[in-house]
């Protein structure tokens, strides 16, 4: 599924241990537990609210979790949030630098706060993206400042990329030119990568695993070729127009219109055809292959009918 | 640092411009006097009054906007994202205040000592030496920025936090006066004080060490809350 090469590290890249974010008594981050290898790219999808853009924040040591342990690169969040944001290239959803700055002077402002700042991959990249060094932040279009944030962090060579949304409101070009540019140098330093975004097309692009954020909870956690070959939608007909009680295990969503009973089932095996099958009321069972998309809103439509 | 100094120093261009104005401006009436032949001794006395409430206004709008400003207008957000430790992003806002006060008491300094002391209209041991203490006027200082610092490290907004500094050291510095003169005979005791220059010398002193005690405090408030808080 991924474009991108294996980097050669291992151990993980990021470990989110039993990790909870409460803002007052509501959770936003929910027991969280999560580990992305060095050098794979994880995509993170979730609805809006979902604790996406809490969970980035913590890794980079900018909220306290409320409980758990957040480690980056090897590194606490809590206590080296420093060392973590020298290693780490961060794209945000909003491109917050100051705006009377001009290109050059953002620019020069960021090389200060890195040690290991390349001027060849800066100068390159602004080239690149046509970005004029003269021009001032506020003049720019929302596809310049994405390209500059993108710019900004890759030029002091992180270990480590979190893209938190960076495209929205993006026309297809500069998307496309954005991604071109992420590939790219994924491609040829083999960084970890963490995209979090609603877009799932750019997620099976980009991304090799995914997880599936929903109310601070991480639903599902897999290689996507993994995910999609073990996750399936079965279409069954029930005799009685009701479903049956004893459900398989693994049924991550279930709907049933008329007499049709449509049900998403994880860690599929043939066993589960049988299964259902056999079950009391059911008959003519059908496998259905279902794309990213699906699968994921089935993972949500089910976890919100659970609760 | 130099450019978290050259950020700060653009962060605050406007309130530069305009407190070096305010500054500058009486002692340039006074120059333009002198020139004009329509000087008197007066005259140095208001601009030197004129110049160092500019001053601490300007200090007061520094310390606001140290921290609220950029909160305000999110572009602190930018800033925590880099790998610059708040320890040092501190450092760099107050060695940008220092070096902006130190121009302005040098200005001071020159003033009281070249243009006032010498001046013909001055007594030595006269309630004009008053104005020549400059310790109150840099206890001000301090208290305004140690006290903006404390309610810019919480605010948003910048003028509430410059205001409430200032407000800090009007109340202190009223209430001061207060408890150190009687009520009754109010205006006749506090000529007394003025001209008792043992009394007064007290007065400055214990001004000057609650003024700086203060600013300590809160100066170290306002840094616990930058520094040692992350958000919860």
């Amino acid at each position: 599924m991924s474009l991108l090469p294996q980097s050669n590290g291992t151990g993980p890249a990021i470990e989110l241990d039993g990790v909870f974010k409460l803002f007052g008594n509501s959770p936003a981050v929910d027991g969280l537990s999560l580990s992305v290898e060095h050098g794979s790219t994880f995509g993170l999808i979730g609805p809006n609210g979902a604790g996406k853009s809490t969970t980035i924040k913590m890794l980079m040591g900018l909220l306290a979790p409320t409980s758990g342990s957040v480690r980056v690169l090897g590194h606490d969040a809590g206590t080296e949030a420093t060392q973590i944001r020298q290693k780490v290239g961060y794209v945000p959803e909003l491109h917050l630098m100051d705006r009377w700055m001009r290109v050059k002077e953002v620019v020069g402002f960021c090389r200060s706060a890195f040690s290991t700042w390349n001027d060849d991959t800066c100068r390159e990249m602004l080239d690149r993206y046509e970005l004029p060094d003269d021009k001032k932040v506020k003049q720019l279009s929302k596809g310049m400042l994405v390209k500059l944030s993108l710019v900004l962090a890759i030029s002091h060579e992180p270990e480590m990329l979190i893209l938190d949304e960076p495209m929205s409101g993006l026309d297809p070009l500069a998307r496309e030119e954005f991604l071109d540019g992420v590939l790219q140098t994924v491609c040829d330093k083999g960084q970890t990568v963490l995209l979090s975004t609603h877009s799932l097309g750019d997620i099976q692009r980009m991304a090799d695993t995914v997880g599936f954020l929903y109310g601070g909870r991480l639903l599902a956690h897999s290689n996507i070729d993994d995910l999609l070959a073990s996750t399936k939608r079965v279409r069954a007909t029930l005799t009685n127009g009701s479903p049956p009680e004893n459900l398989p295990t693994g049924v991550v969503w279930q709907q049933v219109e008329g007499r049709e009973w449509l049900l998403t089932v994880a860690d599929f095996t043939p066993e589960t055809v049988q299964k259902i099958g056999d079950l009391q009321g059911v008959e003519n069972v059908d496998v259905i292959d279902i794309g990213l998309e699906d699968l994921f809103k089935d993972f949500v439509k089910g976890q919100r009918s659970n609760s | 640092m130099k450019w978290l100094l050259w950020r700060e120093y653009r962060l605050n261009r406007l309130i530069l411009i305009a407190g070096g104005a305010f500054f500058v401006l009486p002692y340039a009436i006074v120059g333009f006097t002198v020139l004009t032949g329509s000087y008197q001794m007066t005259y140095v006395t208001r601009a030197w009054l004129a110049s160092t409430y500019a001053a601490q206004l300007l200090i007061a709008l520094l310390a606001g906007n140290a921290i609220a400003g950029e909160r305000a207008d999110r572009s602190a957000e930018f800033i925590a994202y880099l790998p610059l430790s708040r320890r040092r992003i501190v450092a760099s806002k107050v060695l940008f205040a220092l070096l902006v006060f130190t121009p302005v008491w040098c200005v001071t300094r020159v003033v009281i000592d070249n243009a006032y002391l010498p001046a013909p209209g001055y007594v030595s041991g006269s309630p004009a030496h008053v104005l020549s203490d400059l310790r109150p006027f840099l206890a001000n200082v301090v208290l305004l920025y140690g006290a903006g610092w404390l309610f810019t490290s919480r605010l948003s907004s910048a003028t509430a936090a410059s205001v409430l500094g200032l407000v800090v050291v009007i109340l202190l510095h009223v209430g001061y006066v207060f408890v150190l003169i009687p009520q009754k005979n109010f205006f006749e005791e506090f000529i007394r004080l003025l001209n008792d220059q043992e009394r007064f010398g007290d007065a400055v002193f214990w001004y000057t060490m609650i003024c700086i005690s203060l600013a300590v405090i809160s100066f170290s408030i306002g840094t616990w809350n930058y520094v040692g808080h992350r958000r919860s």
